[in-house]
């Protein structure tokens, strides 16, 4: 399933995104196998590669594992499509921008923006509900204290304090992903969702 | 002491030695997975905690390096097969690019890294060196395998024709001195390898030269000989760390050798007598001293301070005097029951958090990407004549340690590695598996 990266080599994801995906493939765990759905092209492609990992390594075997990264409305009925046939305890992953991500994309690339907004953390934990499944995890990640901290870094640089800036860069990077309190308030927000049994 | 007491302490280094050597390869073997060495990466910039696949990096450049040490100075072929299997790794893993995938580091699974990239490639061409001075046609894949990585990528996308310099990245024009030591390192072994003395006119020299132009020269200040980490266009960082400095070191002085450019030797003298001088009583380094004078202590590298002592030993047999038994010694107490040796000391403090009780669990943890600048250095230390043992079972570890102020449990066994909090288990990694496990709520500072 692995497609190639549109990135150079050499030109790194973001912390953030690349956290993210590593985050994801992670929870993924070792699958017999881990569908895809990506929003965007970027999605597909460093997701895809680190899915791909995880795979065929002679694992036992546990449920399957949807990826939804970049949910766009358009992409429901082929994710609920795929839903419908989990077994109970599949797991579904659920990558998408949070409320600070929104602002972000909103500030950069315009009210209107493109069509097909990504899906909130809400919605699409309404909508999985529908399907039977419960959301039990959620991550945020770049979340109120990562953007405290790396301000903080932004002022000790203008006041050069170099050893400030790195301390205070190292505590942005422990705050990073947080479980706990508003996580839909992250830049990014990871939700994990299991098949109920008896749906 | 007798000249008789000397002979038997240095006998009981000589085997104290041996047996790091042996148990550090032991605790490698536990660490590779059908694709190569992977494991958790802590690191100074960043921990990459989820990511656990094989990774490209410059963790094969000591590893192959040290395998070949072995090789060289037992003439035992099981170490050559090593240094292969080793060289194999990073054959299967090469992009049509050249790249070496997940070569990234503390940023894997990406690729494109650096200085990574290169290590790999220097050691390759070592390997590659070695299977032809014994007629082995083999030779010419590993060799195969640097260039691609060298024309496909380092000179293609890293060199900067304008500045003539190695980029930190192609969409980074930053001169990073050490990561550019480390591409000379490799084309130099590439110019040896195929005669083509090109590459030195070319790419290497003006790579030492603007070594020299990083380095800091006014002497009887503090940071005299100190090299900037990091220089864009004539603007110096102002960080100046003792590691990456010492890994300068090497490559200066193999230009020295090569040119008899003195200025390449004088760099070298006096980034050593940086490096002593910031030397601390126990043997450690501190991680880094900024342009003010301000110095961050922690955390203080254990297994990466092989590399500080192969600078070291390499200015000793220059003729600088220094005492290199005090950070051996530091390393050395650094090494775990089962083999292999904690990645630094002071990672807590790095936070600001109080001194703990006990070692933050970034400092126990063993790292292949460090543990293998230890493994190359102490390699390099094993004489002829000296017989390396089998060693039995390793021992499962495990050790007391905080994360972020919480308690917390090491545990480490041939089979995986977890930490465990009060409630259970909190972070697990089933050796050779490319992900490690999440459980429950994120501990701040893992994930």
């Amino acid at each position: 399933m692995s497609t190639p990266s549109p990135r150079p080599p050499g030109a790194l994801s973001d912390l953030l995104h690349r956290t993210a995906f590593n985050l994801c493939a992670a929870l993924a765990g070792a699958t017999e196998r881990a569908y895809l759905v990506a929003g965007n092209p970027f999605y597909a492609a460093e997701l895809s590669e680190r899915l791909s990992q995880a795979e065929n390594r002679g694992k036992a075997r546990r449920p399957p594992v949807l990826v939804w990264a970049d949910p766009r409305p358009g992409a429901w009925p082929e994710v609920a499509d795929r839903l419908q046939n989990f077994p109970p305890g599949g797991q579904v992953l659920v990558l998408t921008a949070g409320w600070s991500g929104r602002r972000w994309a909103r500030r950069y690339l315009g009210e209107g923006g493109e069509a097909g907004w990504p899906l909130s953390p809400a919605v699409v934990a309404r909508r999985l509900a529908d399907e039977g499944f419960r959301v039990t995890a959620r991550y945020g990640i770049g979340g109120a204290a990562y953007h405290l901290w790396e301000a903080l870094a932004c002022a000790a640089l203008l006041l050069r304090r170099d050893d400030w800036v790195d301390s205070l860069h190292a505590r942005a990077r422990h705050a990073l992903v947080s479980s706990d309190g508003p996580v839909e308030m992250s830049r990014l927000v990871i939700l994990v969702a299991r098949k109920q049994e008896g749906r | 002491m007798s000249d008789e007491q000397c002979l038997i302490a240095a006998d009981r280094s000589r085997r104290v030695l041996i047996h790091a050597v042996v148990l550090l390869d032991a605790w490698l073997e536990t660490m590779r997975g059908p694709d190569g060495y992977g494991g958790p990466v802590v690191h100074w910039w960043q921990d990459n905690f989820l990511y656990t696949g094989v990774g490209l990096d410059w963790r094969y450049e000591g590893i192959i390096l040290g395998y070949l040490n072995l090789y060289r100075n037992t003439g035992d072929e099981r170490w050559l097969d090593k240094a292969r299997r080793a060289g194999d790794d990073l054959v299967r893993g090469q992009l049509p690019s050249g790249n070496f995938r997940a070569s990234c580091f503390e940023a894997n699974p990406d690729t494109g890294g650096t200085p990574h990239e290169a290590a790999c490639d220097r050691a390759l061409i070592a390997l590659a060196q070695v299977l032809r001075e014994r007629v082995d046609p083999a030779w010419e894949v590993y060799a195969g395998a640097a260039r691609r990585n060298l024309e496909g990528y380092i000179l293609r996308f890293l060199w900067n024709d304008e500045g003539r310099f190695f980029q930190n990245t192609p969409a980074d024009p930053t001169f990073v001195p050490n990561k550019a030591a480390t591409t000379a390192e490799a084309l130099m072994a590439w110019a040896d390898l195929t005669g083509d003395g090109e590459v030195m006119e070319r790419y290497v020299f003006p790579t030492l030269d603007r070594i020299i132009v990083a380095q800091v020269r006014s002497p009887g200040h503090p940071l005299d000989g100190a090299i900037d980490q990091g220089v864009m266009g004539r603007k110096g960082m102002g960080r100046f760390f003792p590691f990456y400095i010492a890994r300068c070191i090497p490559a200066l002085m193999e230009g020295y050798e090569r040119s008899g450019r003195v200025a390449y030797r004088d760099a070298a003298r006096a980034a050593t007598a940086f490096l002593l001088r910031y030397r601390r009583p126990d043997g450690s380094f501190p991680q880094i001293v900024y342009r003010s004078g301000r110095v961050g202590e922690t955390p203080r590298w254990v297994a990466g301070a092989g590399d500080i002592l192969r600078a070291m030993e390499r200015m000793r047999r220059d003729g600088m005097e220094m005492n290199t038994e005090t950070t051996l010694a530091w390393l050395l107490r650094g090494q775990h029951p089962h083999g292999g040796i904690a990645t630094a000391r002071g990672f807590s403090g790095r936070n600001g958090s109080h001194p703990p009780s006990h070692p933050d669990f970034r400092d126990l943890l063993p790292v292949c990407g460090w543990a293998d600048k230890a493994f190359r250095y102490l390699t390099g230390r094993v004489c002829r004549g000296d017989v390396l043992p089998e060693v039995g079972p390793l021992p499962e570890v495990e050790m007391n340690g905080e994360f972020r102020g919480v308690r917390c449990l090491y545990r480490e066994t041939p089979r995986w590695i977890e930490v465990r909090g009060e409630n259970g288990w909190r972070y697990r990694w089933t050796k050779g598996a490319p992900w490690a496990e999440v459980n429950g709520r994120v501990w701040p500072g893992i994930l």
